[in-house]
């Protein structure tokens, strides 16, 4: 009864003084804002967004990060939870050690209200301001339900969360009032054992632990240090125990807190509200994670610096949820750069997954790609590689600078073997083959081996032809010809790499990618030295897919090229050179010829420097070679993942609408708040 | 019947208590009876205030045993909530609540609500003439209209103790004209009154007995002398530069 009472009381406080009001007024304008900001952001993307059938909506990129950025990032700094850490301070500093310094603390007690039950009315005062304030803020994303399908599990997650945060915060912020003598000095403290748990939780996390135990030791150590204390007649102990019994309900505030932290550390209780399950794991995840027996070590290559290992951890912690010997280690690329050009790290987050004696790149952070990784993992067994030799091809085990010694080998450990095949010693593709490599030849190829090759692509076989300029005369267009391709005279040249400080225009960079499963997320950009331009034979046999294409300041050129002095070249149409944008690899499939397989996958690339051990560390180079023999292997949808988009992609929003919200959020709301709290104050002080 | 043939409301056994590191009271053995008024003299730091706290429940007591209408005091706070009402000195208040909004916070706290909270604040607003300052702050109060406040606040739920701590400090003659009057028909209406006080003359006016405490010891107690504030004057300066009561002194006062 007292406690309500007390709460009244607290409430009643709250509202007639300005600074709940003031608070409460230019929070939700920094949260308009903030709402204003990311709702443009989301719109300038929905375009995209609605292609993706996996992609984030309206939840994920504008109520989520509306709640807090911790979590998210985002273009503003500061979310609700972010700035509840400086606001709920301020709210309970005067709650207990504003009463004591006023004198009034005395009054309450001699009215015979227990101090628990004063303490615990405090707190729910401030509890029910802060729910006034987390309900306010949902109404930005709310006011727009009508124009999309909010993904309701999620928001009300994410709700549940931030009102279970302000619940502690508060309790901290009441905690540190009933200690402390001044409420300056309970702000403070209470500011900086929040800044404390949120340092801890982000040490922890950017180590890559999951970590409530520290909260919970530290708590409890403090309760039983207290009890401990009594260890006198009995008079004594219940007289020491109604002076203690406020704090220590302070205290057990934040140890119930702390109390589900650690529980939260310690058992699987997990409830995923998105809508299609999009927090979770997919069932197909998990029968991969069921399939690996041993454990699994994830090396992330991630710097310490931004928010990244917080993403990479709080990601990999899903798996670890479902299979507990599955561990994540962090390195940092920076401090060894050598060894991370040995490794073929190439991007800051890049992850190497180690399960028994083999390994997989990963550049991408997907449960998509991870799946298929640990799948490969899992599958074990060798993908047999053949590479044409015999005719001036780059070498699979060569240390030459033109070799491709350190990809493949690269690729070995991936569950690859590399094998010669020389036609000049068997007549056909060995039976078994996964795939065969036509890597650069300088020399002619043998009639019996182009139709060696012929033969194999009719028989359903995977082939990768990586071309050079100037190789047109090397007896393979019946090759081109049963691929539907046509090797384009003349070298591409490129003007726009002198912005990349590329001195030779035969170097091509990209940076932009088609939606093909190869290039999926590859955000890299990959240096191709002396490409060949491609085109597209018309022919119903293959669906060809341009994969890389040159800028459109490009264009062929026919005119050689000084590799030591310097040359003067123009685009010459009277040549017949022709204008980019050029193709220059293309990604081809077709229903296999085999009865034994489903799709046939073959690619052509009109570089092979590209993969070359002097050329295979520039940019998203070896990356993108992994891509392309994962597809060619069949090795990328080795899972078939299914598509968890978010429903609320698309938001239906007239421009009239967004100008309403962000006055009525941004104007209208704060200004009201404010002009409501001043009003309060001119009133009842004119009386 | 006689006050003195009534059992103790109040009884105090060898209440000691530490504060800030030393003996504030130590050893005091004080009864008071329903309709008796007992006026509590010492110097500052004698132990007064922190007596009064305890004996109105915002302080427990180290050592010794309270008994409030013959229940343990200390095992039972809560009977602070009816029984007693408080005016600490100086009479801290909310400075951002109005007058009615004291009375209303202190009403439920109290255990009132409704009608008979509403009933109680027109009462007490009526006895100390707070009607016209119902919706003032309380912040905005001079020190007299925040005692009379407190006082009203202590006087709100009917308590059968009332403790006033320096209750006259801010009033004007006529205010405390008012003040002793009221004391005196709380008395008469079977209240006992424990008023704390720097001033002699309000003690001979208005109270029945008097405790003189110094250096936190309980150094006199007894009825107020029939030579009146002169007697009463040389006790409490026997006591407070002594020490302890002359013979003589103390013979006059008793």
């Amino acid at each position: 009864m007292n406690t309500l009472a007390v709460m009244r009381l607290e409430l009643r406080r709250l509202f007639v003084r300005p600074l709940a009001w003031v608070l409460a007024g230019l929070t939700l304008a920094e949260l308009g804002w903030r709402f204003v900001l990311l709702l443009g952001n989301f719109l300038g993307v929905q375009i995209k967004l609605a292609a993706l059938p996996g992609g984030p909506g309206f939840t994920d990129m504008v109520a989520v990060p509306l709640l807090s950025s911790l979590l998210t990032g985002g273009l503003v700094p500061f979310g609700l939870t972010e700035l509840a850490i400086v606001v709920v301070p301020l709210l309970t500093m005067s709650t207990l050690a504003g009463e004591r310094g006023g004198g009034t603390l005395r009054l309450l007690l001699a009215t015979g209200t227990p101090a628990w039950a004063m303490v615990l009315g405090k707190y729910l005062a401030i509890c029910i301001w802060m729910a006034l304030w987390l309900v306010l803020v949902l109404l930005m994303p709310l006011s727009l339900a009508h124009g999309t399908h909010l993904d309701w599990g999620k928001l009300a997650a994410a709700s549940l969360g931030v009102a279970l945060l302000l619940a502690t915060l508060a309790a901290i912020g009441v905690a540190c009032s009933a200690y402390a003598s001044h409420p300056a000095v309970a702000a403070t403290a209470s500011l900086l054992l929040v800044l404390g748990l949120l340092m801890v939780n982000l040490g922890a996390q950017t180590a890559g632990v999951a970590n409530g135990l520290i909260d919970w030791l530290a708590l409890g150590t403090h309760l039983e240090t207290m009890l401990r204390g009594g260890h006198r007649a009995e008079a004594r102990l219940m007289r020491a125990w109604r002076r203690l019994d406020g704090w220590l309900l302070a205290l057990a505030l934040v140890l119930c807190a702390g109390a589900v932290g650690y529980l939260s550390t310690r058992h699987n209780l997990v409830s995923d509200w998105t809508t299609g399950g999009r927090a979770s794991l997919s069932v197909e995840t998990r029968a991969v994670l069921a399939k690996l027996d041993g454990p699994v070590d994830i090396v992330s290559y991630a710097s310490p610096q931004g928010r990244l290992r917080q993403t990479v951890a709080a990601f990999i912690a899903r798996y670890t949820a479902v299979k507990p010997d599955l561990r994540l280690r962090f390195v940092d690329p920076t401090l060894d750069p050598a060894a991370m050009r040995e490794l073929g790290v190439s991007v800051d987050g890049a992850l190497i997954v180690h399960y028994r004696d083999r390994e997989q790149h990963l550049d991408e952070l997907s449960e998509r790609s991870l799946s298929n990784a640990l799948e490969r993992l899992a599958r074990g067994g060798e993908r047999i590689i053949g590479f044409v030799t015999g005719d001036g091809e780059r070498q699979a085990d060569g240390k030459a600078n033109a070799d491709l010694g350190m990809f493949i080998g690269q690729l070995e450990s991936r569950g690859v073997r590399a094998v010669p095949l020389n036609f000049s010693q068997v007549s056909a593709v060995p039976e078994g083959t996964d795939l065969v490599v036509l890597a650069s030849p300088t020399a002619p190829l043998a009639p019996g081996a182009v139709q060696a090759l012929l033969d194999y692509l009719a028989g359903g076989g995977n082939l990768l032809w990586l071309t050079e300029p100037g190789n047109d005369d090397l007896g393979l267009a019946p090759l081109a010809a049963a691929l539907s391709v046509q090797v384009l005279p003349g070298v591409l040249v490129d003007g726009s790499g002198s912005a990349l400080g590329l001195g030779d225009p035969r170097m091509i960079t990209v940076g932009q990618y088609p939606a093909h499963p190869v290039t999926a997320g590859l955000r890299l950009t990959t240096l191709f030295p002396q490409a060949a331009a491609l085109a597209q034979v018309s022919n119903a046999a293959w669906a060809v897919v341009p994969i890389l294409r040159s800028g459109p300041q490009s264009w062929t050129e026919f005119q050689p090229i000084s590799n030591t002095g310097s040359s003067t070249i123009r685009y010459d149409a009277s040549l017949g050179e022709l204008k980019g944008p050029l193709d220059f690899g293309f990604a081809l499939s077709r229903l296999s010829p085999s009865p034994g397989k489903s799709v046939q996958r073959a690619m052509v690339i009109g570089d092979g420097d590209f993969l070359s051990n002097s050329y295979l560390g520039n940019g998203g180079n070896r990356a993108l070679g992994e891509r392309m023999f994962d597809w060619l292997l069949g090795d990328d949808e080795l899972v078939d993942m299914p598509v968890r988009g978010a429903p609320d992609r698309v938001l239906r929003l007239s421009q009239g609408e967004l100008n309403l919200l962000s006055f009525v959020f941004l104007l209208a709301l704060p200004a009201l708040l404010l002009l409501a709290g001043g009003l309060i104050a001119w009133r009842r002080r004119r009386r | 019947m006689l006050i003195a043939d009534t059992p103790p409301l109040l009884q105090l056994t060898q209440v000691g208590r530490r504060r800030g590191g030393r003996l504030a009271v130590s050893g005091l053995d004080l009864a008071v009876r329903r309709g008796e008024v007992v006026g509590l003299l010492g110097i500052n730091g004698a132990g007064k205030s922190t007596t009064l706290s305890m004996i109105a429940g915002a302080l427990a007591p180290d050592s010794g045993r309270i008994t409030l209408d013959g229940t343990d005091f200390v095992e039972h706070p809560e009977l602070a909530r009816h029984l007693v009402g408080w005016l600490p000195e100086r009479a801290p208040v909310w400075p951002e609540l109005t007058v009615l909004e004291h009375l209303h916070a202190h009403g439920r706290l109290r255990g009132l609500a409704g009608a008979g909270l509403r009933e109680a604040c027109a009462r007490v607003l009526g006895q100390l003439e707070l009607q016209a300052l119902d919706r003032r702050l309380a912040g905005a109060l001079s020190q007299g209209q925040r005692q009379r406040l407190g006082l009203a606040c202590a006087l709100l739920h009917g308590p059968a103790l009332l403790v006033l701590d320096e209750p006259a400090s801010a009033l004007d003659p006529v205010q405390v004209a008012g003040l002793r009057s009221l004391i005196r028909a709380q008395a008469a209406a079977g209240v006992a009154v424990i008023l704390s006080t720097h001033v002699l003359a309000e003690v001979t006016a208005v109270c029945d007995r008097v405790a003189i405490m110094h250096g936190g010891v309980l150094r006199h107690d007894g009825p107020v002398g029939s030579d009146g504030q002169a007697g009463l004057e040389r006790l409490f300066f026997d006591i407070a530069v002594r020490g302890q009561p002359a013979a003589s002194a103390s013979g006059a006062a008793a």
